[in-house]
């Protein structure tokens, strides 16, 4: 059962019918138990036998005693003369009592439900007869409608109770659950000093300092562009303003490492905001994946190929996709081989696809994986053909955030293709 | 001697970009807040604004937006200076209606050339939404005429309605027959002996607005579905 409520209120319910039930038994036992009802017939019948059993008492006397002891015990009497002739009886026999059954028995004798019989010196026998449980039942199947009716009763009253006290739980996991949605500032409202009250509490300081810290970054991420690109823009600055020919390699090699500089800083900041998760960037626009391919590939002096010629569109953030395609190309030019880089795309099983191929060295097979960690580098890739490790990872952030994935393949006759599977537009 | 404003708090890199660009017949203002900047915009006249993002009183675009309501200072065209991948980037620069955008940390030569191209356009009064821009290439809808780098190109009736049709739907892939169907739909005065092939036409485009036709940068051929005027120009 998923609602706490419900399950605090059937403990509740639940209990209360044992109660209940454990009240009407006992109840009934000591009614059972009570001396009054609860008279064994032979205990007494030596003291009946001695006032019936003189024979001089005439039948009207007789007729009294069982009468006296009808109203003591609660038990009816009959006295058979020894030929079978009803000579007494006192109180109510049960309506189907088979009289001549009794004639048929001799000596002591008890039948199991609560009939006696006794024979006297003389013939005559006397038949007790224990009273039915009619009244009694029915006086205690009241009171067990009673007890149920309290219980019914209870529980009607326990459930706003109840239910009083899960709604607070509930409100507290609508908070939590706001929260963790991405509403920073979503706070409980905290009442009353319980526990309940207690764990809103707690989850309000937590909250209050997670906000204080992804606001610390979120400031940090906003200004760490900024701040770390205006060294880059004094340095590119003043390198131009060094004396001597523009065309110096020294100059060359600066310009192309605070190019490096500045594109890490981007991918760095990129993949921190990716990574925390900061959906309010993520853009949400029909973006023609052949599109974005073809100007990328550009660039790149790549072939692009649209074998089927479909649209291929797809939902999500262009410039992220576009940064994903330029990483897949980047990274082919880099350490592809100079063959040059094919680009095909197309759809297929509810998918977009592309694949960047090159006719470079190829990844080994254990590292195809690995190659798409933070600041993974491949173990013969030489450090001087740049870059740090952080495109691949990216791609595969956005594929991600986009709903896809992406994976390297080896390629048939020697190089390798990277494919990223995106869901198409509608899908 | 042109003038211009140049607003940016980083006071080491403005004396630098205020030499350079003084070494290129410029004349250079410098206002380091926007307060300031608003102070010199009320003493002189200027023929261009070159304006940082971030400023410790104010954001670049808050002050743009401020200037453009006075009449005065609406005319002046104000490049962007922004750092890539800002939340407060390119993209919301060029709504706000800046002429262009340059990404720190920049290549002087290249914001040299886009100052020159910018006040090469100043002269122009066409409306903005009239206008498409991409990058260094400019369509004006209403006069029908093309610029790249300011310059005016040529091109048939029939090629400019194609060239438009795409660049309306630039980074949408279409297919030869989509392209042939858009241009004669806009074309007013249809001429079936002018509707070769659409390969043609491409061809005779990008010669007019390539910097290298062999090497196309802004129509870009998809091998199996067709072409995409690119979206991201430079």
């Amino acid at each position: 059962m998923s609602r706490l409520y419900l399950r605090i209120y059937l403990a509740v319910f639940g209990s209360l019918i044992v109660f209940a039930l454990l009240a009407g038994l006992s109840v009934f036992a000591g009614w059972l138990l009570e001396e009054d009802h609860y008279n064994p017939f032979p205990d007494r019948a030596g003291e009946i036998a001695e006032r019936i059993l003189p024979a001089s008492k005439t039948p009207e006397e007789i007729e009294r005693e069982l009468e006296f002891w009808q109203e003591r015990t609660g038990f009816a009497f009959i006295l058979l003369a020894p030929d079978g002739v009803v000579l007494a009886e006192a109180g109510e026999l049960p309506r189907r009592f088979r009289i001549d059954r009794i004639r048929e028995r001799d000596g002591p004798f008890w039948w199991p439900r609560g009939t006696f019989g006794l024979t006297f010196e003389d013939g005559r026998k006397l038949v007790a007869i224990r009273p039915r449980f009619g009244r009694p039942t029915s006086r205690s199947f009241g009171f067990f409608a009673i007890l149920i009716g309290i219980a019914i009763a209870v529980a009607i009253a326990a459930y706003p109770v109840v239910r009083q006290l899960t709604r607070r739980l509930e409100r507290l996991e609508q908070g939590v659950a706001e929260f963790g949605g991405g509403n920073l500032s979503a706070r409980v409202d905290i009442a009353g000093r319980d526990e309940i009250a207690r764990l809103g509490k707690t989850f309000n300081t937590s909250a209050d300092r997670i906000e204080a810290l992804l606001l610390a970054h979120k400031t940090l991420l906003a200004n760490a562009s900024h701040e770390l690109r205006s060294p880059l823009s004094r340095l590119r600055m003043a390198l131009e303003r060094l004396p001597g020919s523009n065309q110096g390699t020294a100059q060359a090699e600066i310009a192309r490492n605070i190019e490096e500089l500045d594109q890490l800083v981007e991918e760095i900041l990129l993949a921190s905001r990716l990574q925390a998760g900061n959906t309010g960037m993520l853009k949400d626009e029909r973006v023609d994946l052949a599109g974005l391919l073809a100007e990328e590939c550009a660039a790149y002096d790549a072939e692009l190929n649209v074998p089927d010629g479909s649209d291929i569109i797809v939902n999500g953030d262009a410039r992220l996709l576009r940064r994903l395609i330029r990483n897949l190309l980047e990274n082919a030019a880099r350490y592809g081989g100079d063959a040059g880089i094919e680009v095909t795309a197309g759809l297929g099983a509810g998918e977009a696809w592309a694949k960047v191929c090159d006719r470079g060295p190829g990844v080994p097979e254990d590292e195809r994986e690995k190659i798409f960690e933070p600041f993974y580098r491949m173990k013969q890739a030489a450090e001087s053909k740049g870059g740090v490790g952080l495109g691949l990872a990216l791609v595969r952030q956005i594929a991600e955030k986009h709903g896809g994935r992406v994976r390297c393949l080896a390629r048939d006759g020697g190089g390798s293709c990277f494919e990223v599977r995106l869901p198409v537009h509608g899908a | 001697m042109p003038r211009i404003l140049l607003v940016d708090d980083d006071d080491r890199l403005a004396s630098m970009v205020a030499d350079y660009l003084r070494g290129n017949q410029f004349d250079v203002c410098h206002a380091e807040t926007g307060g300031q900047a608003k102070v010199e915009l009320q003493k002189q006249t200027f023929d261009l604004i070159l304006l940082d993002l971030m400023l410790p009183d104010t954001d670049g675009i808050t002050l743009f937006r401020e200037l453009q309501s006075q009449p005065s200072v609406r005319t002046i065209p104000v490049i962007m200076l922004t750092a890539r991948g800002d939340p407060t980037d390119k993209v919301i620069g060029l709504e706000v209606g800046a002429e262009d955008y340059v990404a720190k940390p920049f290549e002087p030569r290249e914001l040299l050339a886009r100052i020159r191209v910018v006040l090469r356009r100043g002269e122009r009064a066409a409306p903005m939404s009239d206008i498409l821009r991409f990058g260094r290439l400019e369509i004006d809808r209403g006069s029908r005429v093309v610029w790249v780098d300011g310059e005016e190109k040529q091109l048939t009736s029939y090629q400019f309605d194609l060239m438009l049709a795409m660049a309306e739907r630039a980074g949408r892939v279409l297919s030869r027959e989509t392209l042939a169907g858009l241009a004669r739909e806009d074309h007013h005065s249809y001429d079936p002996a002018l509707d070769r092939s659409v390969d043609v036409h491409i061809a005779r485009i990008r010669s007019a607005i390539e910097d290298n036709p062999k090497h196309p940068r802004r129509i870009l051929t998809v091998r199996g579905a067709g072409y995409v005027f690119a979206k991201a120009q430079h």
